[in-house]
């Protein structure tokens, strides 16, 4: 590996002017959370300010990685000689001009669009960005790298111990590897928890000239995007850890099955990919080869499950295989094959390179190390975060996520997608570990966390998850397909006022027999949202079927609005919101609502500004 | 091969090493309810039926998938299992056309028709064609309850006919993949067909949704014998039902000369299938679909005959085979013999040894081929033959007759036999013999060998050497257009969508006059309303009478009650089931067609002098009698009598006429066999528990439906029924329509329709009314396409 160690050494040189001040530059997160949120225009805004001002070619203009901090994109972050470096949020194409002149130019931090200092004291009632909420209780391993260096530079990943891990395990046996691995305690990211190190040990043990190691990044949670994150900000660390499990098992071939949607990703791992070629860490002759393919995938959800995907790899399709035989026996071309999740192989080459008993004093007795979550729904700070295992869930809603919306009540937080269950606030102080979430009937699964404060309708959550569900099961087995139809039809009684009783008591047989049943966990774990919503919320349900009524006001059959004359001033918002017509007044009179023309899409309600659209 | 061990059920158990669980208990003669394994293929893990407990393994693994393990203990039938699988059978159910499943009075019904009604659309056991050999059924009825509690989840739009010979009808499938999984294995990996769409959109189904001609489909029918459900289906043979034995043979449509396994039901031909599941073994189009079809063929010969004084005379074989050798001995070397390349080599020998013996031409005919080589017919047209000896309709009416003898043999009539001094029918009536009886081809080996035996001719001759061909097993184009010498396509016209040409063309003629349809509707699957413009009929019908409809001219005189009427407005409204040719042929009819016929009202209106302002009556409607007792009702409710209206189905997608019925019944009541709308159960029920409440009691349905009923005629003063026989005339004519009340013989359609219904002789009514049965399904429609070319 001397090639290596000569790129290495000049990676740390260009990572050392890159993170020093000497040269002044923005850095803009470009990954599709930023570029969403409209980080497109903000870099083409640089750009002619930058001209303006005459300071073309003298700035870096640099697209890097998601930093996790969702809520704040388009996040730039701005390093001159003249101040230390600071990180801007919500930043628009209007702000651009006075960045570059007051921060870049004058050596003036603009406060008001400012998260946080890139240092270790205040500066300018700035505070450190390590001491930001957010990321004050955030353990990153797996997220290491994303959002601080350049993904699509090879340097750089070189530059902060990038395939070291790999270049330890290559002086190991593979047996030595998965020891390594069976001590980091590292758990299967993508929901299911098995343990890596033991996994790889089954693969390495079955004998062929052909093995395969697959990496899954076929994320399709709804909420979901810890690795959508990970293969943009930081797509080399899960190619030194496909390559280390390669190493492992005895595997040559790898694939990456990522999904179509995420056009970024793929284009920064074939980036990478050719990146690892070119330095002849991939297809290396001399040493250990191993080479890497990427086969998109075309947006099904049960692709997830491991035998789909690779029966979608070999191109027929997808649908799950009964196991036995398991993959690591028969798997992708009928031959053994070790699956791992993005987050666990990113994980991999983190312990490779650190030990395995470094991560292992991370975490709790049974699950080790770090996870990362994804923060969607109803939280004031949504993002990618990576925590350590174990970290008790009201740290990750109200100090990292910063609770609920507009001050509102936390309700319950999906943990887990759709194939997980809820968490209520009566579990706020319990550690988010794999046994306990699993007592409570949710799971950590793939890490998606989607919030839910007291304007949601668990009965909705529950039709919305198994609606999705229902959508992506593949059909082959009965209870998951048509069970989900069943379910879903009940809820839809339930939520629109038809709910009958003994409804509930159908759900619970019709779920319990797709738990039992189903063939893949697909199917297996449909019901969660059911069952754990029925387990906290059932007087949720309860109100829907016995009272006709839906006590977050969410489902439109349910819920009724009216105009309170006392407090309406005529101001005609509602009648303008409406799009039915059913909000109606002249100006400076008392409204109404015509119950026959409402639809109760709660227009009106958001649009009053005195409270006087009232819900019933 | 190597042996384990181990325990099902507490026996111990000897397998072979590599069995699943599934196969090593059912080799050890216990059962395991499953219906995706299938012997030949490879596990699939579909249906979770066969979900067994093993010791040491976690939760309820599937033993079809399950490899059997030295010392395993498993257990098959535990109260868990038996909660799992009933559910997982109570979910498939609910997807599947069920209703009879959890009917309480299966058995009765059963035994009152025992053959499936051939109704257009399948919704229950009882219209499914599949029924008497259904695997759902067996694993169902043998293992579970009645106690469905979900509501049954049905498509219309589930239906597909579009293709040649195959019906599809998606309602019944359970998606146990054996159908695909046949695909590939008998066509080397490359299967025409898959599962599309996800969840509840899954379904099977060609590329991109395409008609199965479309695309890659090669019509193997392969997977319609493997389907254990009656989703895939042969349009042709389906109602036939299960054969009662199966003989081996060989076809004859192309050089190819494949084995076939004949199916036959009371001596008749009425399928054909592939010998095995290996690649090798699978049929073309013709040979699955066109063979049966060809062989069935109207107009087949079953007597020789010998032309005596200009008359062409029923003869014996050996009549006809003495008139032949003098015709070869008189003719010597001025004979053209012309058989079928595709012949039986036998057949060949003896014909190659005749010609030898004779001098004579011969010419193995081209198997595709509708007329002779240019070289024969040039021959015959130069009058080089005075004799001719041809199998098969080579030449025509005139050819023949240009020679001075000729003798034909043919499974068919064809013209050339009118020109014919003797007629061999390729139809032996040999009752011991079905194979030969069918096979024209085998019989004509029968003919020459006795020709040739009678001149003691050797017969040692190499055969020539068969053509090169394409085999219609790799190309659709490939099927041959003829079969000796009739075209394929006229005998059996799906294969038009083929390209494949026809003399005439076939299908349904609509009448171009009569009485107009006003308005056609579908009310549930098989259930039509038509209103027609009939001034005439409306101006005199009354409740309870009836009109006798023929939707074109060569239709069967069906009698349907007349549903409503406006004698100001001059339309009546029929509605009706479709359960067989003519109400199918009603069906298709669509505004502004006409029906070719209507007469009526016919019948005696219902008698309202019966009845009192204030009584109480208990309608009871059940299929076609939903519809049939709304007038009754309607008068009824007039006169203020209170109306007690139930309605029965097996369903809740096949309940119609609710709102309309409400509006006449003082209370409604819905009954469905399965539960799924309403209370469980039938009218009867109703009947049973409340029948002392009413004056009188009303019952139109089905023979069973009524039957039921009649069980509690005495709970009212005043019971009746509307029957339904088979009818002709529908004016006391013809005699066909007669019941027995009592022992008293009354004619339904002048008497009738409404009868005592506790004198009715029910299990008459049921008896003649399938005596018609096997002509019924002769006369089925199955010639749905008419769409042409070939494709790939």
């Amino acid at each position: 590996m001397s090639k290596l160690e000569k790129l290495r050494a000049s990676a740390e040189k260009e990572w050392a002017e890159f993170t020093s001040n000497e040269k002044p530059r923005i850095m803009v997160g470009a990954a599709t959370c930023g570029l969403a949120s409209g980080a497109g225009a903000v870099i083409e805004e640089f750009k002619k300010q930058l001209e303006k001002a005459g300071l073309n070619g003298k700035v870096d203009l640099v697209e890097t990685g998601c930093i996790g901090l969702c809520y704040a994109e388009p996040l730039v972050e701005i390093r001159s000689a003249n101040s230390p470096s600071v990180l801007y949020s919500k930043v628009s194409p209007k702000d651009v001009e006075k960045l570059v002149n007051s921060h870049l130019i004058g050596g003036e931090p603009v406060k008001e669009k400012a998260v946080g200092v890139m240092d270790d004291k205040p500066f300018k009632d700035i505070a450190p960005f390590k001491e930001h909420p957010m990321v004050a209780l955030q353990k990153r391993i797996v997220l290491r790298n994303c959002g601080v260096i350049d993904p699509t530079s090879f340097s750089h990943y070189l530059a902060r111990g990038g395939y070291k891990g790999l270049e330890r395990s290559l002086s190991m046996t593979q047996d030595e590897v998965i020891e390594e691995m069976k001590l980091s305690g590292l758990r299967g990211r993508g929901g299911a928890g098995f343990p890596t190190g033991v996994k790889w040990s089954f693969a390495k043990a079955s004998q062929n000239d052909v093995k395969y190691v697959i990496c899954n990044a076929d994320e399709g949670d709804p909420g979901a995007f810890m690795d959508r994150a990970v293969l943009e900000g930081d797509p080399h660390s899960v190619i030194e850890g496909l390559m280390i499990a390669g190493y492992a098992i005895g595997a040559k071939y790898g694939y990456i099955y990522a999904r179509a949607e995420y056009p970024l990703a793929i284009e920064r791992l074939r980036n990478a990919i050719a990146q690892a070629e070119e330095a002849g860490i991939l297809k290396n002759k001399d040493g250990f080869y191993f080479e890497i393919k990427i086969k998109k995938g075309a947006g099904a959800f049960v692709c997830g499950e491991e035998t789909s995907l690779m029966a979608s790899i070999e191109g027929v399709r997808a649908m799950p295989r009964p196991k036995p035989p398991f993959p690591a026996n028969s798997g992708l071309f009928k031959k053994p094959t070790n699956i791992n999740n993005v987050e666990s192989l990113a994980a991999a080459s983190s312990i490779m390179r650190d030990g395995g008993a470094e991560y292992a004093k991370l975490g709790t007795e049974k699950s080790k190390g770090t996870k990362t979550f994804s923060l969607a729904g109803k939280i004031e700070r949504t993002g990618l975060i990576e925590v350590e295992i174990g970290t008790p869930l009201r740290d990750i809603i109200e100090k990292i996520g910063g609770g609920c919306t507009d001050g509102k009540k936390f309700k319950a937080v999906q943990a887990g997608g759709p194939s997980g269950g809820c968490l209520t606030a009566e579990h706020l102080d319990v550690p988010v570990d794999y046994e306990t979430l699993s007592a409570l009937g949710a799971i950590i699964g793939s890490g998606g966390m989607v919030v839910m404060n007291e304007d949601s309708c668990m009965v909705e959550v529950a039709k919305f998850f198994l609606g999705f569900t229902g959508n992506e099961s593949c059909g082959k087995c009965i209870p998951c397909r048509m069970g989900t139809q069943h379910a879903l039809k009940i809820l839809d009684r339930i939520t629109s006022g038809e709910g009958e009783v003994g409804d509930i008591e159908r759900l619970k047989k019709i779920c319990m027999t797709m738990k039992q049943s189903s063939l893949c966990g697909l199917g297996q774990t449909a019901p969660n949202p059911i069952l754990s919503t029925l387990r906290y919320f059932e007087d949720e349900y309860m109100a829907h079927i016995e009272d006709k009524k839906c006590p977050a006001h969410v489902c439109p059959k349910l819920v009724h609005f009216k105009i309170d004359p006392e407090k309406c001033v005529g101001c005609t918002m509602c009648a303008r919101s409406c799009p039915t017509g059913a909000a109606h007044g002249e100006l400076k009179q008392k409204h109404s609502i015509d119950p026959e023309k409402c639809i109760s899409c709660s227009a009106c309600y958001q649009a009053c500004k005195f409270g006087a659209v009232v819900r019933d | 091969m190597e042996k384990i061990h181990l325990t099902i059920d507490g026996v111990q158990i000897e397998a072979n090493k590599g069995d699943t669980v599934l196969q090593a208990a059912r080799n050890a003669g216990i059962f395991i309810p499953s219906l995706c394994a299938h012997k030949e293929l490879s596990p699939y893990g579909a249906c979770r039926l066969c979900v067994v407990e093993i010791d040491n393994v976690r939760g309820t693994p599937t033993s079809c998938t399950t490899p059997a393990a030295d010392g395993m203990v498993v257990r098959t039938n535990t109260e868990q299992l038996n909660t799992q699988r009933r559910r997982t059978l109570e979910l498939m159910m609910s997807g599947h056309t069920s209703a009879c499943f959890s009917c309480d009075s299966r058995e009765e019904c059963e035994a009152v028709k025992p053959t499936p009604a051939k109704a257009g659309i399948s919704t229950r056991c009882g219209t499914c064609s599949n029924r008497s050999d259904c695997s759902l059924r067996q694993v169902s009825l043998g293992n579970f309850t009645r106690d469905m509690g979900l509501p049954s989840i049905y498509d219309p739009a589930k239906v597909e006919r579009d293709d040649p010979f195959i019906d599809r009808d998606h309602n019944l499938c359970i998606l146990c993949g054996i159908c695909v999984r046949t695909c590939e294995k008998v066509h080397d990996g490359k299967g025409a067909i898959a599962i599309a769409n996800r969840g509840s959109k899954a379904k099977i189904s060609s590329a991109f949704g395409k008609e199965w001609n479309m695309e890659e489909c090669l019509f193997c029918g392969a997977c319609i014998d493997e389907c254990p459900t009656g989703c895939l289906t042969d349009r042709w043979s389906r109602w036939f039902g299960k054969e009662d034995g199966v003989v081996e043979s060989v076809c004859r449509m192309c050089p190819e000369n494949c084995k076939i396994n004949l199916r036959l039901k009371n001596g008749r031909l009425i399928g054909v299938e592939k010998t095995s599941l290996k690649p090798e073994d699978q049929l073309c189009a013709l040979g699955r679909f066109g063979y049966v079809q060809i062989l069935n063929s109207q107009g087949r010969l079953s007597r020789h005959y010998v032309k005596i004084g200009g008359e062409m005379i029923p003869s014996s074989f050996e009549e006809a085979l003495d008139r032949t050798a003098e015709i070869f001995e008189r003719n010597a070397g001025k004979i053209l013999i012309a058989v079928p390349e595709t012949s039986a080599d036998e057949a060949k020998r003896s014909a190659m040894a005749l010609s030898k013996k004779f001098n004579a031409d011969l010419e193995f005919v081209k198997f595709d081929a509708a007329e002779l080589s240019e070289e024969s017919r040039k021959n015959i047209e130069g009058k080089k033959y005075s004799a001719m000896f041809v199998a098969g309709d080579y030449v025509g009416e005139e050819l023949a007759g240009s020679v001075e003898s000729f003798v034909n043999f043919d499974f068919l009539r064809n013209k050339s036999q009118n020109s014919a001094d003797v007629v061999f029918a390729g139809a032996f009536e040999d009752e011991k013999n079905i194979v030969k009886k069918l096979e024209g081809q085998e019989a004509l080996t029968s003919v020459l060998k006795a020709l040739s035996d009678k001149f003691s001719i050797e017969e040692s001759e190499e055969l020539p050497k068969t053509r090169e061909f394409v085999s219609p097993k790799t190309s659709k184009c490939a099927v041959p257009h003829a079969y000796m010498g009739h075209l394929v396509a006229d005998l059996a016209p799906d294969f038009a969508a083929f390209g494949l040409p026809v003399s005439k063309k076939t299908g349904e003629e609509k009448a171009k006059s009569g009485y107009e349809i006003l308005e056609s509707k579908v009310l549930a699957p098989n259930f039509h309303s038509i209103k027609i413009k009939a001034p005439d009929m409306a101006k005199y019908a009354k409740a309870g009478q009836f009109a006798i409809l023929m939707a074109n001219e060569k239709s069967e005189r069906s009698p349907f009650t007349i549903i409503d009427w406006n004698a100001e407005d001059g339309w009546v409204q029929f509605v009706f089931e479709e359960v067989g040719r003519s109400s199918a042929e009603l069906g298709r009819l669509s505004k502004g067609d006409f029906l070719a016929s209507a007469s009526g009202p016919l019948g005696t209106p219902f008698d309202f002098s019966n009845f009192k302002q204030g009584q109480k009556v208990l309608l009871m409607g059940g299929c076609y009698g939903i519809a049939a007792i709304y007038p009754v009702a309607r008068e009824l409710k007039k006169m203020g009598v209170k109306t007690t209206v139930a309605i029965e189905a097996s369903t809740s997608f096949m309940l119609f006429f609710e709102d309309k019925l409400k509006t006449v019944a003082d209370e409604f009541i819905v009954m469905t066999r399965d539960g799924t709308k309403g209370s469980k159960g039938g009218c009867s029920n109703v009947y049973e528990k409340r029948g002392g409440e009413f004056d009188a009691a009303i019952a139109v349905g089905c023979v069973f439906m009524m039957k039921q009923c009649s069980l509690f005629a005495s709970k009212t003063p005043l019971s009746l029924c509307s029957l339904n026989p088979i009818m002709v005339d529908g004016t006391g004519m013809c005699g066909a329509c007669r019941v027995s009340l009592d022992g008293e013989t009354k004619f339904a359609c002048v008497d009738g329709p409404f009868f005592d219904l506790g004198k009715v002789d029910f299990n008459e009514l049921a008896k003649r009314r399938t005596a018609y049965s096997l002509l019924e399904i002769d006369a089925m429609p199955r010639h749905l396409h008419s769409g042409g070319g070939c494709h790939k």
